[in-house]
């Protein structure tokens, strides 16, 4: 070991090894993002000049501050968050439960998990199909019930609950995906000694299943609060983030400022503020699986 | 001997005859643009008209056409940010006026073509168009009020010049169904006040007909069309003589309290159609009115496989405001060259906007029902087009009277801003004009912001 140890080119084996990684990670991860602090203390109206204009400081974050859009959209995404993960995380678990107590084929279990294994932007578009006003499948049957037809994407609190309906219908099998893969790691003994200590099915479930499923919750609520502080795909396609500034996220706000202001270091600016509470939020939820697997 | 002499001889006459008919065909199969690609951007609504153009440019010239389809919404930023970070891959762009103040500096200028030197260009353009006869390029062609508004912009020298070639010119009018208004006994309306009494007159949900359809996406060119029509006819300005804002006149706000007031006339979801739901609309016999470029309505409502409404479409200017004026929404489209082509290139792409600008082949384009039309007026005066789409012979009134978009780099910033507000005013039904005054003043305030921190005012 020791003679192998003493080569040098060997013993740099190991960096050369990671270095194309390391190479790829730097030029279009690491780069864009120091580039993009940069750019957040710079001011560059990308419509005017085709590079940045000047020093502004931290005037861009203090900007912020007095932006009622930002507050707006940051309004309209903590609407969805909290309304959404809840039906997701709800109905995953409904659908986990049934799938693993009924005998469903592989094949219907492909066929649950298709909407989350389907591009953002197909799950807009027949979002907004199924949805239109005029001739969407929805407006039909609620037509043939003899009820009125639904402006979904016209009036803001629909608009806001059709972005919520769509969602999820698209994420509701990655959390039924999850919850189903925690419940199949429960050891079987558990419930039969459960069961043999005379525990009823309600017992089983509050006092064997869901403290075992702890960790899988919070895995859950992990990815889909990271990707719903992150929404964009949706709001774009389905309602552009109308009507008015009803349905505009955060996400959605930045690329307003960026690609249609073209106001970039304030894009860039609004961006790392994003980052900083996806960030948060993130580490929030793992101290809370961390603390919970202890 | 003698024999192989013969023999060599007719075999030399053979080849002498040959290769002088071979140099004869020669510079006949030699075309100019042999193995050269070009690649055009342009608006999805367009691209029927750039396959046409192709067809006939690539048989003439042996070069290759790529037709890039981009819908009108994401056009600006992948355009813009093309230039920007120095990726673009096309070679031809079309582009709307508003923004030609922020491309300027990225476009080729054109002023030679101007000055005549387009002559020695146009010969390698394709010389013919079945169709509709021979003719050339020339830009005496275009109408010279909308020549200077699509075409010309300040470049990075400070200096005025010609950048694009105008392909379609547009502007709003009014469209409406003849037989729903015969039968109610109504004339298309002369003001605004007029065009609500007759869309709340001819609207029947139970029979699925709705007084009128707009196109009210936040953010959208057709829904400026609405508030321009609207803006202009009340006296509306966008800007003082200092450029201050005056977004937040008395003007603005009837013209969006009016906007406001129609909404109950028209199909529910009204506030986001686009193009696309209110031509559907129209020409499926749901609406009775409709406001839209021109001629797209009328030769889409006349045409029997996807109409049904054919012969029943009727056509008039915009309704005027309170003082008899009229004011349609001025739009329209150009061709230009990105700068950094290659010399064979930037040559080939010029022709290929020459031919597609060129007074025979945007006839045929129209004929041919693309909803293209450029703003030629030998064309409008065509018997052939005014036969299948008398709707043209109102259009040049329209242009004169019309009114554009301010044409500075700000522009679909300021847009954004305006549209999101008056959105709002629209989902929330608001028609108390003190509130609608309110949130224009924001309008006006945000306005005056973006355009200090761009350097308009210098105090």
């Amino acid at each position: 070991m020791k003679v192998l140890n003493g080569k040098g080119w060997e013993r740099n084996l190991k960096y050369l090894l990671i270095l194309p990684s390391v190479v790829v990670l730097l030029a279009i991860s690491i780069y864009p993002l120091v580039y993009s602090l940069y750019l957040s203390f710079h001011y560059w109206n990308m419509s005017r000049t085709s590079s940045m204009d000047g020093f502004v400081g931290l005037l861009n974050y203090i900007s912020i501050i007095y932006d009622k859009d930002f507050f707006n959209a940051l309004k309209n995404t903590v609407i969805f968050t909290v309304s959404a993960i809840p039906l997701e995380v709800g109905l995953g678990l409904l659908l986990a439960t049934l799938v693993y107590r009924a005998p469903f084929s592989s094949i219907h279990k492909v066929i649950l998990i298709l909407p989350t294994v389907l591009p953002p932007i197909a799950v807009g578009v027949m979002g907004r199909l199924i949805l239109s006003t005029e001739y969407g499948v929805v407006n039909y049957f609620l037509s043939l019930m003899g009820l009125p037809r639904v402006d979904w994407t016209g009036e803001p609190l629909w608009a806001m609950f059709s972005v919520i309906l769509v969602d999820v219908w698209e994420w509701t099998p990655f959390c039924f995906l999850i919850w189903l893969a925690g419940l199949m790691g429960i050891p079987i003994q558990h419930y039969e000694a459960a069961e043999i200590d005379g525990a009823s099915e309600g017992q089983i479930f509050r006092y064997i299943v869901l403290p075992q499923l702890k960790p899988i919750f919070l895995t859950i609520l992990f990815f889909r609060v990271i990707d719903s502080l992150k929404l964009f795909d949706v709001v774009y396609i389905l309602t552009g983030g109308g009507p008015g500034t009803s349905t505009e996220t955060l996400s959605f706000y930045i690329y307003r400022v960026a690609f249609r202001h073209f106001n970039m270091g304030y894009a860039a600016a609004l961006s790392w503020i994003l980052a900083i509470m996806v960030t948060l939020t993130a580490s929030f939820i793992y101290n809370l699986t961390y603390r919970g697997g202890e | 001997m003698r024999r192989l002499n013969l023999c060599s001889l007719i075999l030399l006459v053979l080849l002498i005859s040959l290769s002088i008919r071979a140099s004869s065909i020669a510079p006949l199969a030699k075309k100019p643009f042999e193995g050269i690609t070009i690649r055009v951007l342009m608006q999805s609504g367009h691209t029927a008209a750039g396959e046409l153009h192709k067809e006939v440019f690539e048989k003439f010239t042996g070069a290759k056409v790529e037709i890039i389809g981009v819908p009108y919404g994401a056009m600006y930023q992948k355009i813009m940010t093309a230039f920007v970070t120095g990726a673009v891959d096309f070679d031809v762009v079309e582009y709307t006026y508003p923004w030609l103040a922020s491309f300027a500096k990225y476009l080729e200028p054109l002023d030679d073509l101007y000055k005549g030197v387009h002559k020695t260009i146009t010969k390698y353009a394709p010389p013919i168009c079945n169709e509709t006869g021979p003719g050339i390029w020339d830009p005496k062609d275009f109408l010279p009020l909308l020549l200077d508004l699509y075409c010309k912009a300040v470049g990075p020298d400070g200096k005025v010049h010609y950048y694009g070639v105008p392909e379609d010119g547009d502007v709003h009018i009014l469209y409406y169904r003849t037989d729903l208004f015969e039968k109610a006994g109504l004339k298309p309306p002369s003001t605004w006040d007029e065009y609500i009494e007759i869309a709340k007159k001819l609207t029947d949900p139970k029979r699925g007909i709705y007084g009128t359809v707009l196109m009210l996406q936040r953010g959208y060119e057709g829904f400026l069309g609405h508030f321009i029509a609207r803006f202009g006819a009340y006296g509306g300005k966008w800007f003082d003589e200092k450029m201050r804002p005056m977004i937040n006149s008395t003007a603005a706000v009837k013209a969006v309290l009016n906007l406001v007031k129609v909404l109950p006339y028209c199909p529910p979801g009204v506030l986001s159609y686009t193009y696309t739901e209110s031509m559907r609309d129209f020409i499926k016999g749901k609406a009775a009115m409709a406001e839209s470029w021109v001629p797209d309505y009328y030769l889409l409502g006349n045409d029997p496989k996807i109409s049904k409404i054919v012969g029943k479409v009727g056509y008039a200017l915009m309704p005027a405001g309170p003082a008899g004026k009229v004011c349609p929404l001025v739009g329209g489209w150009a061709l230009a060259i990105p700068k950094g082509l290659s010399p064979e290139k930037k040559r080939a792409a010029m022709a290929y906007i020459l031919y597609a600008t060129s007074r025979p082949a945007t006839l045929r384009a129209t004929l041919l029902k693309t909803t293209v039309d450029a703003p030629i007026p030998a064309n409008y005066k065509d018997p052939r087009l005014l036969k299948a789409a008398p709707v043209v012979k109102v259009e040049v009134e329209a242009f004169k009277i019309g009114m554009g978009v301010p044409k500075i780099p700000e522009w679909p910033r300021l847009w954004d801003v305006l549209s999101a507000k008056i959105h709002e005013l629209l989902t929330a039904r608001v028609t108390d004009e003190a509130t609608i005054k309110k949130a224009l003043d924001e309008v006006a305030l945000e306005w005056y912001k973006i355009l200090k921190e761009a350097g308009y005012y210098k105090s």
